[in-house]
């Protein structure tokens, strides 16, 4: 008797040759990617229109648990360094304030991606960003994903699917007036009704509450 | 051929080796990843970084099983600095479909593909790796064990672990009720 997983994995095999690259497209994109991260500053000027966008997600998942009570910390990005130097800075910034992160930045064609990944509680609500040096079309977001309840290992596969989703990338692609109620929508449509989503002006904060139904 | 000791590229090498097996490490990149998209981006960077270590590898005959582990020390740095990355990735979960004249079917496909992915994603990297390289691409516990650096009692291990959380992913699935789809109207 087959495994039930059997039938999907031959699904998940034959659907992984779909849009195989050959040899030649693979040294090509390799070639062309690595000519371009060279001088990573010729992307930001010569591609105005994408702007210099900063996706900052903080994402914490632990137990239902009491928030600590810290100061404020305010950290500073100079999206000009290199992804490694960006690293070693917020690193640095966050253990002077005793707080233990792991902080990842990669550069992209359209931006800068940064993580800080920390199972302390205190970190999710008490975290700001700021960014200097920005240029004049750029637009720093903040997108900090927080979740209160305690998930399985499937629950939490579906909530990565959901956050991974098409329509959660366009709810947070909308207008502030309509983000939060398609935000909300698009993770209800996954099963997370109960959720929390507060939008400012440059962050959006989502908390899971309850897995979903 | 010499293969070359320097730490700058050489593609014509790599190329040379890696041509016979090229779609077989794409397929196995794509297959541990939570997409297409992303397990272009890992063996992408995994051809990089072979073609910058290539003159490290003195036994030319072990190139595949020494390109196998390149991926998996790739995917596995990017497991571990990309957790925010599950969950907020700026790619595409597939590329477009050729739904042809049997749209439903590819429809069926397309879920049982994404269940799987999602279920291999409830592993432990090194488990996935170990599970998709024996289910799918049919390599040998001792074949597997040289890909992943280890012994064949580690390998035998995250089998069974693989597959034990497998089989609590499909049991929770069994128990969850399907979403309701069609309206009785009485």
């Amino acid at each position: 008797m087959a495994d039930p997983w059997t039938h999907d994995l031959n699904s998940l095999g034959d659907r992984s040759r779909i849009g195989l690259r050959t040899l030649d497209a693979t040294r090509a994109a390799i070639t062309d990617k690595r000519s371009t991260q060279e001088n990573p500053m010729r992307l930001f000027k010569q591609r105005p229109a994408l702007a210099a966008l900063i996706v900052l997600a903080i994402v914490v998942m632990f137990a239902p648990v009491a928030y600590a009570i810290v100061d404020r910390l305010v950290l500073s990005v100079d999206v000009d360094k290199p992804a490694e130097e960006i690293e070693s800075d917020l690193e640095s910034q966050l253990e002077q304030a005793g707080i233990p992160a792991t902080v990842k930045a990669e550069k992209h064609e359209d931006g800068v991606e940064i993580s800080i990944e920390s199972d302390d509680p205190s970190v999710g609500s008490n975290l700001d960003v700021v960014v200097p040096n920005l240029p004049d079309n750029a637009v720093a977001q903040q997108l900090r994903i927080e979740v209160s309840c305690t998930l399985t290992d499937a629950q939490e596969a579906k909530l990565t699917q959901a956050l991974r989703s098409p329509a959660f990338r366009g709810a947070l692609g909308g207008p502030d007036a309509d983000m939060a109620a398609a935000v909300r929508k698009a993770l209800a449509d996954a099963g997370f009704h109960d959720v929390d989503v507060a939008v400012h002006p440059n962050s959006v904060a989502i908390t899971v509450k309850s897995p979903p139904k | 051929m010499a293969l070359s000791n320097d730490s700058i590229p050489d593609w014509d090498a790599l190329t040379a080796l890696l041509g016979p097996i090229h779609e077989d490490v794409q397929l196995f990149a794509r297959r541990i990843a939570r997409s297409n998209a992303e397990g272009d981006d890992v063996f992408q960077e995994a051809v990089l970084r072979a073609a910058h270590k290539l003159g490290s590898l003195r036994d030319r005959s072990r190139f595949k099983a020494w390109v196998y582990s390149v991926v998996v020390s790739v995917h596995r740095t990017r497991c571990r600095r990309a957790f925010w990355r599950r969950l907020v990735s700026s790619e595409e979960a597939d590329r477009p479909d050729a739904v042809g004249d049997d749209g439903s079917r590819w429809a069926d496909e397309r879920a049982s593909a994404s269940r799987a992915s999602a279920a291999l994603a409830t592993l432990r990297a090194p488990q996935r790796e170990a599970v998709v390289l024996f289910e799918l691409h049919g390599y040998s516990i001792e074949e597997i064990a040289e890909i992943q650096d280890t012994s064949v009692s580690s390998v035998k291990s995250r089998l069974t672990r693989g597959r034990e959380r497998l089989k609590r992913f499909y049991a929770e699935l069994a128990l969850e009720p399907e979403p309701i789809t069609e309206v009785c109207r009485g």
